[in-house]
């Protein structure tokens, strides 16, 4: 047909124009209305606001760290979902399977490394993000329930790293998951040193309900695969969206003399104060788009915000972009690892737990109980209080909070770097109770051990420093320095000093050979 | 809605950002190629096709065996052995042996002993399979390579 | 930077402006991140789909078979169909992708082109349908990879390396008897066997539950992982292959508290060995892969032994014991080894004794207790065999000395405190002080002590036994012993096996 109806053609035309309409529901988005309004209206995009602050795009005030850890995330889904497909979670099968995603799956391979090349960045992402958010103080009021999310986004991403972990069924995977489930029972050292396992186990139940046996095999193999494919990611997910959503809600990004109040974003908190509830306004509005020469009053200042289309979104598409592109080529240059098929006869030695655990398993070496429940545990529990203690809103937004900040944070930082080493160099060069007294009751190994000592110090130093600044504030950045410090040194050993045996070596190339 | 409340049209995209968001594009696409392609695989996990039946001597000369676990029938007559597929030919159900041939319980084929459709929706006949003797005297079977019906192998 | 300007009220225009460099970064930093990101892409799909290593020797393989067509004037020159070949064979756990480079394998016309392309030496393939078989049963390696490097997996994680060319042979032995092997081209296989059997290695090692307990068992001894022995000595590859040879070579340089100790072998001899040792993997075949010569090898194995006296007893004893008549001093070991056929022992042991000592073993010596190594019949053929022993000229004991010996009650009672002084002057210098052993027997020693017979001590010291170092003591008439010193002799040894010291 050469000739067009003209009568179709518009008719076309129209469906056309309708068609867009209806995506976007407020025209094309050609203009700062009404992209603010795609953005508003779509659910995807409505995540952002439809304004940004300039702040915002600075690469400083975040360093994109929390955008990394969701394009990662998305990057994970994707692949994982596509290695589902082959993958085969069953004891007999695994193995092979993933042998063959290696070898014969159309580009298999690439998926299997850049997963697991993600996953390891994922949970570098989310820690860096965490220590980013503390530094700047993001944590304070009114963020701190979402300081809390964070908090079990970090633990959801390290059990879905670690559950992975298994699924290859290779020996790496299983002894490092033996170790970890061994952890999950250490209770058990405590209430066999009590004598108390035979009415009290609670360390046997966990690892019962983790493993859903004894030991790892098949039912620790679907269990594992359930968690890291379903219940884990849904979790996550919805996290995830709780996570951004309060970010909204919270008035955006942390940043000085920027924080609103809990009456919502864009009550400015230098706005009249409510004098009784009851003039606490209900409803709040935020604003879609600028107008050139007339300026709606607000009490937000729109002076320094731009619309999020297309200035944020370039900036994530950025961030996104680059984080794909690391991925594939850390996958493309190096091939994940995967080693014989698993065998209970043969320990790996030495048998390591995933790199984010093995701060944690120097700390086991001394005591498995302390090191893997008791520190973890603490540690948690103290991450998790930190805004609340520390009540304080000033400085939030900046690094360190202030100079002050920043020298109490530098003096931490070689204090409890010291620490650390001497808490690793002690028993390596001059033994621990043990050594001594190898006849010390087990009640006082599990309780005086370099790892608990350590985390003592570290509270102890914490407190001091509260009583030198009188300032909550300075403790916490005191105390989660140290965290940062220790978790950074102990992984650190655990990953290249230690060898066969848990032995101390200062170069793998002093290693035994076997 | 008045003139002066309606915001300009943002300049038409520079050269930037249009490369920017081709580029987007393409790698976008590119990742979507690559996810789709990893769904076909080069290599099926099944075993060989081609498998052994046993030796002639099995199948005496005028009678008639299925093997459920292969799914076929071999029919030996005095002109050789042919061995039939009972996957039905309409949609893979398999077929059930009668006395007057074979039966589909899915939908109804009815085939023919030699295997030709006599009623219901199949297209063709049921397929006759390669047959040929290995180096060990036994009878091979290729179930991906078919031949025409009516064809024996004469032992 | 950014601190000064966040406490004063910002210009629209200053936002302005950094907004817009911002924004020029992030479009710059688009367009490069997205070129790099399609570089990176193409290099992926490169080497993981188009350059592929089974794949560009699939094409080299598709032009050889032009030119060699075209040369033969054959039939037009046939299309590769280029893909990934594989052959599943469920029976035996294979999955074996090598004829994807080995594209020509089973094509007669490929003979004496280059690795990859040539078709298989010999006519193994007509006899062994690669379908029904794959390619690891005979060669091992890594079947399911598609690179060499891996298939060869003698320094990735997989457990079997490729066999070496040579060894091959080896597993002709999972399905084949030793002589339809021979007959075939492996005799490197047979040879080891034979070399197995001659030198007795059952007599340490236990294969099929027969044998010696001395050293390991031997039934997977071919079927070993790498981590599973200790590669620390080896020099060669760490492979089980190489293992075997270095550890043939010298036992204890590999394994360092090794007490192996076999007569020195020509390199030959260790390769045969090795072969034979590689063919040892407790796999459970189906049975339709079984050869009769093999199920004839199996069911002498395993079923019920046609062995003899004499059989059994150089098979199992002969190693160490030799013919058994003679007692001597072993320098390998340094212990000493006990005539077990000696005319005298012969004529007093019991079958009692000697059937404990078999089944029992000498604790602290390397006689390792055989109960499970030989079945209880062939235990009592031996002793039959042993008791059996012809006697040489003038060797024959009286019959009341014999009737002693054999008595089972007999209680002989003397002054063990007598016995200890004369222990210590004539027989500490070879029984050890606390008799535990020297140049002679230990005879405090459990299943020593459990199983003589009182008489048969007493045999002993009085009469000596023949063609070993124990002297006859008995000779009251020349300045010797009399019945009287031989009783508290033997009250005395029966005091050593109680580990009590002997009382006034």
């Amino acid at each position: 047909m050469a000739e067009v109806n003209p009568t179709i053609r518009t008719r076309l035309e129209s469906v056309g124009r309708d068609l867009i309409d209806s995506i976007f529901r407020h025209g094309k988005p050609v203009t700062d209305r009404s992209r603010s309004q795609a953005v508003f209206t779509n659910l995807f995009l409505h995540l952002h606001p439809t304004r940004t602050h300039v702040r915002t795009l600075r690469p400083t005030t975040t360093l994109g760290l929390g955008t990394i850890s969701f394009s990662l995330f998305v990057v994970l889904t994707v692949t994982g979902v596509l290695l589902m497909l082959y993958f085969k979670p069953s004891v007999e099968l695994a193995y092979d399977s993933v042998k063959d995603i290696h070898y014969v799956v159309p580009l298999g391979r690439i998926m299997r490394n850049v997963h697991r090349w993600a996953a390891h960045l994922m949970v570098a992402a989310v820690f860096l993000h965490m220590f980013r958010v503390f530094y700047s103080a993001a944590y304070a009021k009114p963020r701190e329930f979402n300081w809390l999310v964070g908090l079990a986004l970090l633990v959801l991403t390290l059990a879905l790293s670690f559950t992975g972990y298994l699924l290859p069924w290779d020996q790496l995977a299983y002894w490092a998951i033996t170790i970890g489930a061994n952890i999950a029972g250490s209770p058990s050292e405590l209430t066999d040193a009590l004598g108390i396992t035979k009415w009290f186990d609670p360390g046997g139940l966990q690892k019962e309900i983790l493993l859903g046996s004894q030991s790892v095999g098949g039912e620790a193999l679907i269990r594992f695969y359930t968690l890291h494919v379903i219940v884990l990611p849904l979790v996550l997910s919805a996290l995830i969206g709780v996570h951004f959503w309060r970010i909204r809600k919270d008035g955006g990004l942390a940043r000085p003399g920027g924080t609103p109040t809990h009456a919502g974003k864009g009550a400015s908190p230098e706005g009249t104060p409510a004098s009784s509830p009851g003039e606490e306004p209900t409803k709040t509005y935020g604003l879609m788009c600028i107008v050139r020469d007339r300026r709606p009053a607000t009490n937000l200042d729109p002076a320094d915000t731009v619309p999020s289309w297309p200035y944020l979104l370039r900036a994530e598409v950025l961030i996104f972009l680059a984080t794909f592109v690391a991925c594939l080529a850390l996958g493309l240059a190096f091939d994940a690892p995967l080693k014989e098929l698993a065998n209970p006869g043969i320990p790996e030695n030495p048998a390591k737990a995933p790199w984010y655990f093995l701060g944690l398993q120097e700390i086991v070496s001394y005591s498995a109980f302390v090191g893997g429940l008791i520190v973890p545990a603490v540690t948690v529990l103290g991450l998790a209080l930190v805004p609340y203690i520390d009540r304080d809103t000033t400085g939030t937004g900046t690094y360190f909070t202030s100079h002050r900040g920043r020298k109490w944070t530098l003096i931490t930082l070689a204090l409890a770097a010291v620490l650390a080493v001497v808490a690793v160099a002690v028993p390596v060069n001059i033994g621990w109770i043990r050594d001594w007294y190898p006849d010390a009751s087990q009640l006082i190994v599990i309780a005086v051990n370099p790892g608990s000592l350590l985390m003592l110090a570290y509270a102890g130093w914490s407190l001091l420093v509260l009583r030198l600044t009188r300032s909550k504030r300075m403790a916490a950045l005191a105390l989660f320095t140290c965290f940062v410090v220790g978790f950074v040194i102990l992984t650190y050993v655990g990953m290249e000093l230690r060898g066969p045996n848990w032995d101390f070596f200062w170069s793998k190339a002093d290693w035994p050979v076997h | 809605m008045p003139k002066r409340l309606e915001p300009e049209p943002l300049p038409r995209r520079d050269f930037l950002s249009l490369a920017g968001l081709t580029l987007t594009g393409l790698a976008g696409i590119g990742a979507t190629m690559g996810g789709i392609r990893l769904l076909k695989p080069y290599v099926l996990p099944e075993r060989s096709n081609r498998f052994t039946i046993g030796l002639p001597g099995e199948f005496p000369v005028g009678t008639e065996r299925i093997l459920p676990e292969r799914n076929v029938v071999v029919r030996s007559t005095p002109a050789g052995v042919a061995v039939v597929s009972l996957v039905c030919t309409h949609l893979g159900c398999i077929v059930a042996s009668t006395d007057e041939g074979f039966d589909c319980p899915c939908h109804g084929s009815r085939f023919t002993g030699e295997g030709d459709v006599v009623k219901g929706p199949a297209p063709r006949p049921l397929r006759w399979l390669e047959v040929w003797l290995a180096p060990d005297g036994k009878l091979v079977v290729d179930g991906g390579s078919e031949v025409s019906p009516g064809t024996f192998f004469g032992v | 930077m950014t601190s000064k300007t966040e406490h004063t009220v910002p210009v629209r225009r200053s936002v302005d402006e950094e907004v817009a460099r911002r924004d020029l970064v992030m479009r710059v930093g688009i367009v490069v991140v997205g070129a790099m990101t399609i570089v990176v892409m193409l290099l992926t799909a490169g080497r993981e789909h188009v350059y592929t290593e089974w794949r560009m020797h699939q094409v080299e393989h598709e032009k050889l078979m032009r030119s060699v067509e075209a040369g033969d004037a054959g039939p037009g020159a046939t299309d590769l169909d280029v893909h990934i070949r594989q052959i599943v064979v469920p029976e035996l756990g294979a999955t074996d992708r090598c004829t994807s480079c080995h594209a020509g394998i089973e094509d007669p016309r490929m003979s004496g082109q280059p690795q990859p392309h040539s078709s298989h030496p010999g006519k193994y393939l007509v006899q062994h349908e690669s379908a029904r078989y794959g390619c690891t049963i005979c060669h091992r390696g890594q079947g399911r990879a598609l690179v060499f490097a891996e298939v060869k997996a003698d320094d990735v994680h997989w457990p079997y390396a490729l066999l070496p060319a040579g060894m091959t042979q080896s597993s002709c032995g999972l399905c084949h008897g030793a002589e339809e092997v021979r007959e075939h081209g492996g005799e490197k296989y047979a040879a080891g066997k034979t070399l197995f059997e001659e030198r007795s290695c059952v007599a340490c090692h236990q294969l099929d539950g027969r044998g010696g307990s001395l050293g390991p068992a031997l039934d997977r001894e071919g079927a070993k992982h790498p981590q599973e022995v200790s590669m620390k000595y080896v020099s060669g590859p760490h492979t089980l292959p190489q293992w075997l040879v270095e550890h043939f070579e010298n036992p204890a340089r590999i394994v360092p508290d090794s007490k192996m100790n076999p007569p020195e072998m020509t390199g030959e001899q260790i390769e045969a060995l090795t072969i034979f040792m590689l063919s040892l993997q407790d796999r459970d075949l189906p049975s339709e892969y079984l050869t009769p010569g093999k199920y004839l090898e199996l069911h002498e194995a395993r079923g019920v032994s046609k062995m003899d006296g004499p059989e059994l007893f150089s098979t199992y004893c002969g190693v160490c014991h030799d013919t058994g008549t003679y007692g001597r001093w072993d320098d390998d070991y340094g212990k000493f080894i006990p005539a077990v056929r000696g005319p005298t022992f012969v004529q007093i042991a019991t079958q009692n004794h000697i059937t404990a000592a078999v089944l029992q073993g000498r604790p602290g010596t390397e006689m390792a207790p055989w109960a499970g190594g030989m079945t209880g019949e062939e235990v009592d053929r031996l002793v039959e065999y042993i008791l059996s022993t012809p006697l040489p000229e003038g060797a024959t004991l009286a019959p009341e000395v014999v009737s002693r010996a054999h008595q089972d009650d007999l209680l002989i009672e003397g002054d063990a405190n007598k016995g200890e002084v004369l222990f210590s002057m004539q027989c500490a210098a070879c029984h050890g002080q606390q008799g535990g052993g020297l140049l002679g027997p230990a005879l405090a020693n459990g299943v020593f002590q459990e199983n003589v017979t009182d008489g048969f001590m007493f045999a002993t010291i009085a009469y000596g036994h023949k063609d070993t170092a124990m002297p006859a003591f008995y000779a009251p008439e020349a300045g010797g012993y009399d019945i009287e010193d031989i009783n508290a002799l033997v009250a005395f040894v029966r005091l050593l096996g109680t580990g009590l010291e002997a009382q006034p």
